[in-house]
């Protein structure tokens, strides 16, 4: 049954309300920024050599590492060796300017999946269930997920009872690494959820919202993607010393967690592999719906 | 920065949610959630009477004199002369019975006893006068009015004889709960507002806090003689509240010289309490059980009479409590110590004038004060010392029977001192007792303070001290002018007046010894070696002051257009600045709050009404708005000792900025709080004494303070910082504002089974269901910061209690000459939402972040039955009265609150149950 205060027929009666306050103007353009990352076809791929000199190459949203989007005052093709927000002044030669963004956000966390091996290894949004996750390390990394004494994760249920045990909690959408939700409405969970959707192109896209922002006319929307280490699959925006503690048993660790100054110091993290907007899209109106193209690949 | 909340002798306040997730490392950070109010309100103390004479065929009977008397009506007893119409009114009487005579040459003259007004109630009194030769009674006891057919207010007037025979506990913020709509104890949340958007008032002055928008005054519950709880629907006059009011009416005395001592012990000691979690040093202990104390000690006294009969009328009255309470996990009990002053005098030393001014006092000191922490330990014993002084003068200037001029004046100091001290006066506490030349009874300003992290042990408030004082200097005119005719236009009741209010909160807050040491790991320290342990030198005490400035006008009328309806309307205007450390205005608001009432007796019989409305409501004063914004705030000079294995001095990856100001700004187009109501309120009375009552309220909360984080950038759900704007990522800078998103809906339907006190018994059932949706629970609602990057959760408050039930009742029993009562109340509550927080690297620990308010679970419901037993006996010039109290005699312990999460999980700690069983006994002599 609908809750009474969401019943059509009360809220139009309501509408006769001498409301006219509601249509007040704070003076402050504050609102949800909406719209579309989109990630070429190459930057899901990728070849696995394999210690028995076999390959493998996959085309997999599991490849797609945490997009990392912010909102600068511009975007500069020729300050790096790739197009990289305009800095502030350089105090310190080995320290980049600050890029001071106006906000941001990102889409899909470097999140722990509570088993010391996967400590930055891990992004929500792009693995269907725990067994998604067990399966990629053991089958297409070729390096399986083992626990705290180094024994092989047997499967994704193991892995979803060692979350739920070790976060105190009882449903994924509480750990939120997975799919948890029906984000398109069509009735069922499953890789649709996920945050990207692969086009008829190939390439991928996923939505983003940057909530509550400030909005400044002419400010450009730049991202990066932080690829996975082609050595262990592991992120560099993430802090492996930092983060959720794990200290019972034999066990003591960290989960990992982001490094606070991602979007001010990007390059101090950018690297080989890595894939960044080459060209930023500049807002006229807190109402445009970008598409923006992390398509320019740092060599 | 949050001010601190006075408490009351049977539970420590709430505290703040975030104050719980933050602990003990970033208590600066805890104070900067502060959005608070106190809202401005007119006096209404007194009720009124009117009606029609005439004759046994209906027809008016004008030149009748009506003489009103009463035992509790200075002046003397009143003359009316009924009008052409038959029409007469007596208005600005006190609370209490009255009898009311009417005579006219050529008809036998007909007295009517018993006759009970009540404060901000129109008793409808009209009288049938028989002829000469008629051999009607002429003396009758009038039975009570089962429907105000004027009234249009959602509320109960709790009369002396519900205070007295309902087992509700001894204080008024206990007794509140008897009414509909009104839910939690101490400051309670009322028609779905936060605990900080109600008014409160003392004999018509305003006496919420005008910091926390609490309560800011006990008193001895023997003086009160009417407590009034106003939900909705009350006229400009009124006031303002996004809440309820609580009006709180003290006895005048009489020309009878009257005594009244009492005292009572509470104990609720029976049965042990489980689930207690941690031990003193923290550790985590399996669900077991505590001894637990529960004891109150009240005793008081009462004198009033007159001073000069009919002309002068005083009373004073005194109590003491005294209250050692334990809360779960809390092995040392809280030590309430209380002295709460009454003193008034009222005079009318003619007809045209009355004058009236009271002086009320409240030192109180409260041991061991923060009882949701787990450990305070003896070197940090947290003391909370609070009072004040509340002073009124008034005049009632009557300048015809028809119009008077009612000003007042009003000063307000109180204060809040929340520090440690080195030792404790209470040699059963289990604390090191003080010693001679010790301190004993004064706050340490310089034993440094430590603090536990990683579960070692917790501690908020110690050794952080605060030195509130807070002032308020008022002063309203009003002046009324009722029954004017307007012919066939029928007839007017006019009031306007303005009121000037100013509040001032001077405070100082620091650190004993302007350091902290924190332990390490739950390892002893080595203050040699520096190891397990660091220190946190702050930049000392900050002292500063925030002013308000309100002021108010109201004008509006009570048009009788026929005489079974009713048109009421008016308005009000609030205008109100708050300025802050340097004497910036840095909130300035003002409102238009129309409303609009009806009330109609459809049959003309006064046994039924229809009535409702529309009314705008407002929240006008913000001094923690000021102070949010004042500039002020600690640096954190140094940090050393042994973090993370390693020796470090001079640490400047965990040092703070040197001295750190406040960036906090607000936004220049700030908004007053408001919300809009709609109400619909149908009552008819069955059988004489016997009514049944509807009310429907809706409830539009829109623009509550809020602020936004402008510095820090998140990740995609908030759980991470991934940038910053302006500095580094530690320093918040936070923006307040009142955006459309930050609003409520509250819907309330009550069904009421109301039985008059007649034939010896009194009784109400009350079904309420209500729907409290929104995204911000009160105006304090910043502990849920909405910061960019997250969403504007709505979803269920804690207010969303769909279904709660009161039954409360009394019967003197037939076993004369014994007096006996019997008195019961019985509650149920359903659940209540309750919020399940993550962790989040943005937090240091866990908070509530993307996920809908209230989908984890609901609170379990609360059932609470409660009896009385009042037996009066006859003794030498008075009387002696022996009570009873039984309170949740059944000993429910469901849990009533929880700690959301703690340290390193996420699981839902019992933070407290429902008072246990507790049995009263008490003794009064009155004479």
């Amino acid at each position: 049954m609908n809750h009474p205060l969401r019943s059509n027929g009360l809220r139009s009666a309501l509408l006769l309300l001498p409301l006219a306050a509601c249509t007040y103007d704070e003076g402050i353009i504050v609102q949800d920024m909406v719209g579309t990352i989109v990630v070429p076809e190459a930057a899901a791929t990728r070849t696995f050599a394999y210690e028995d000199g076999t390959e493998q190459t996959v085309t997999d949203t599991r490849v797609i590492g945490p997009i990392y989007l912010g909102l600068y005052a511009s975007v500069d093709a020729n300050v790096l060796a790739y197009p990289h927000p305009e800095m502030g002044p350089i105090i310190d030669p080995d320290v980049p300017g600050d890029t001071y963004p106006y906000g941001g956000t990102a889409v899909g966390d470097v999140r722990f999946a509570c088993v010391e091996f996967l400590t930055c290894k891990t992004v929500s949004g792009r693995f269907m269930d725990y067994d998604a996750i067990v399966e990629w390390f053991r089958d297409v990394v070729k390096d399986p997920v083992t626990d705290s004494s180094g024994v092989e994760v047997p499967s994704g249920d193991w892995l979803k009872q060692e979350c739920y045990d070790l976060l105190f909690v009882t449903q994924d959408s509480e750990v939120r690494i997975t799919a948890y939700e029906d984000r398109n409405d069509d009735g069922v969970i499953d890789e649709k959820d996920l945050d990207f959707v692969q086009r008829s192109d190939g390439a991928f896209e996923a939505p983003f919202t940057i909530f509550q922002q400030d909005f400044v006319e002419g400010f450009s929307l730049w991202g990066w993607m932080d690829a996975p280490s082609p050595a262990d699959q592991s992120f560099r925006t993430c802090d492996p010393t930092e983060g959720f503690n794990v200290a019972e048993y034999d066990a003591d660790f960290y989960g990992g967690t982001l490094y606070d100054n991602l979007l001010n110091f990007p390059s101090n993290y950018i690297e080989r592999g890595d894939y960044v907007a080459s060209t930023g899209f500049t807002y006229q109106s807190a109402d445009e719906t970008p598409e923006l193209l992390i398509d320019f690949l740092v060599e | 920065m949050s001010g601190s909340q006075r408490q009351a002798h049977n539970a420590p306040p709430a505290r703040s949610l975030i104050a719980r997730l933050l602990g003990g490392a970033l208590p600066a950070i805890a104070m900067v959630v502060a959005l608070l109010h106190a809202s401005l309100a007119f006096a209404t103390t007194t009720g009124a009477l009117k009606g029609v004479t005439s004759d046994l065929t209906g027809l008016p009977i004008p030149g009748v004199t009506v003489t009103l008397s009463g035992v509790g009506m200075i002046g003397g007893s009143q003359e009316r002369v009924s009008d052409a119409n038959g029409a007469f009114n007596f208005v600005q009487l006190l609370p209490g019975e009255y009898e009311l005579t009417a005579a006219k040459t050529g008809f036998k003259a007909v007295t009517l006893k018993g006759i009970q007004i009540s404060v901000n109630r129109t008793m409808v009194q009209n009288i049938s006068l028989p002829e000469e030769s008629s051999d009607v009674e002429v003396v009758e006891v009038v039975r009570q009015k089962t429907i105000d057919v004027e009234d249009t207010t959602i509320g109960e007037v709790l009369t002396k004889d519900y205070l007295q025979n309902i087992p509700t506990g001894r204080d008024y913020q206990s007794a509140v709960t008897m009414a509909a709509g009104v839910i939690g104890y101490g400051n309670p949340n009322m028609a779905g507002a936060g605990t900080n958007e109600n008014t409160y008032m003392l004999d018509g002055a305003n006496i919420t806090d005008p910091v926390t928008g609490t309560f800011s005054v006990n008193f001895n519950y023997d003086a009160i003689q009417q407590i009034e709880v106003v939900l909705g629907g009350y006229m400009p006059e009124y006031g303002v509240s996004l809440g309820g009011i609580i009006n709180l009416v003290t006895e005048s005395g009489t020309n009878n010289l009257e005594f009244l001592s009492s005292f009572f012990y509470l104990n609720g000691n029976w049965g042990p309490r489980i689930d207690g979690r941690f031990t003193a040093d923290g550790f985590e202990l399996a669900p077991s059980a505590f001894d637990q104390s529960y004891r109150i000690i009240t005793v008081s006294g009462k004198v009033s009479g007159p001073v000069v009969r009919d002309k002068a009328w005083f009373i004073v009255s005194y109590e003491h409590a005294r209250s050692l309470i334990q809360n779960i996990g809390i092995d040392v009990p809280r030590d309430y110590d209380a002295h709460y002053v009454l003193a008034k005098l009222t005079v009318q030393p003619s007809s045209e004038h009355r004058f009236t001014t009271f002086i009320q006092l409240d030192p109180t000191v409260i041991d061991n004060t923060d009882q949701t922490t787990q450990t305070v330990r003896p070197e940090a014993q947290g003391r909370q010392a609070q009072g004040g002084v509340v002073t009124q003068a008034r005049w009632q200037w009557f300048l015809t029977p028809d119009a008077n001029l009612d000003t007042a004046f009003v000063f307000q100091k109180s204060f809040i001192e929340v520090g440690s001290v080195p030792c404790t006066h209470n040699r059963n506490l289990g604390y090191h007792p003080c010693e001679p030349g010790e301190l004993e009874n004064n706050t340490d300003w310089t034993t440094p303070g430590r603090l536990g992290s990683f579960g070692a042990y917790d501690s908020v408030t110690y050794p952080y001290f605060t030195f509130d004082d807070r002032f308020r200097y008022q002063a309203s005119t009003k002046l009324n002018i009722v029954s004017i005719d307007a012919g066939a236009f029928g007839t007017h009741d006019i009031g306007a007046g303005v009121e000037v209010n100013q509040t001032v909160w001077d405070t100082i807050q620091g650190y004993t010894g302007n350091v902290y040491y924190v332990d390490l790991n739950l390892l002893p320290y080595d203050p040699q070696t520096l190891v397990n342990w660091y220190a946190v030198e702050t930049t000392g005490p900050i002292k500063y002051r925030t002013t308000g400035s309100q002021w108010s006008t109201y004008i509006q009328d009570a048009w009788k257009v026929v005489p079974n309806l009713t048109l009421k309307g008016g308005a009000r205007f609030d205008r109100s600045i708050q300025r802050n450390d340097l004497g910036e205005p840095v909130v300035e608001g003002m409102l238009l709050a129309p409303r609009a009432y009806f009330s109609w007796d459809p049959f003309g019989d006064q046994k039924s009404k229809v009535s409702g409305g529309y009314g705008r409501f407002n929240d006008s004063s913000n001094l923690g708005v000021a102070s949010f914004v004042s500039g002020a705030s600690y640096g954190f000079k140094l940090v050393y000792g042994e973090i993370n294995g390693e020796y470090t001095s001079n640490n400047q990856a965990l040092a703070f900025d040197v001295p750190r100001g406040n960036d906090n700004v607000a936004n220049e187009n700030l908004l007053m709080p408001r919300v809009d109501e709609l109400l619909l309120i149908v009552e008819r009375e069955l059988i004489p004494d016997v009514a049944i009552r509807n009310n429907l309220v809706y409830k539009m909360t829109r623009y509550l303070f809020e602020y936004d984080e402008l510095n820090v950038i998140y990740d995609e759900d908030g759980s991470a910082i991934i940038g910053s704007r302006f500095s580094d990522p530690f320093n918040t800078i936070s923006r307040l504002r009142t955006p459309q998103l930050a609003r409520r809906n509250y819907i309330q339907y009550d069904l009421t089974l109301d039985k008059l006190q007649a034939k010896r018994w009194s009784a109400r059932l009350t079904w309420t269901y209500a729907n409290s949706l929104g995204t911000s629970q009160s105006s304090l609602s910043g502990s849920f910061a909405n910061d960019p990057q997250s969403q504007y959760n709505y979803g269920p408050q804690f207010t969303d209690r769909n279904h709660v039930v009161k039954a409360f009742g009394y019967w003197q029993l037939p076993t004369e000459p014994w007096d006996q009562t019997i008195g019961f109340l019985v509650t149920y509550y359903s659940g209540a939402p309750l919020e399940r927080f993550y962790y989040s690297e943005k937090d240091f620990g866990y908070s509530l972040r993307i996920f809908d308010r209230g989908i984890y679970t609901r609170w379990p419901g609360l059932w609470e039955a409660s009896v009385k037993f009042n037996q009066d006996i006859d003794v030498r010039r008075g009387t002696l009265q022996l009570q009873l109290d039984l309170l949740n005699m059944f000993n429910f312990q469901t849990p009533d609150s929880f700690w959301a999460t703690f340290y390193s999980n996420n699981r839902m700690l019992i933070a407290s149950r429902q008072d246990p069983l507790q049995i009263q006994l008490g003794v009064r002599y009155e004479f």
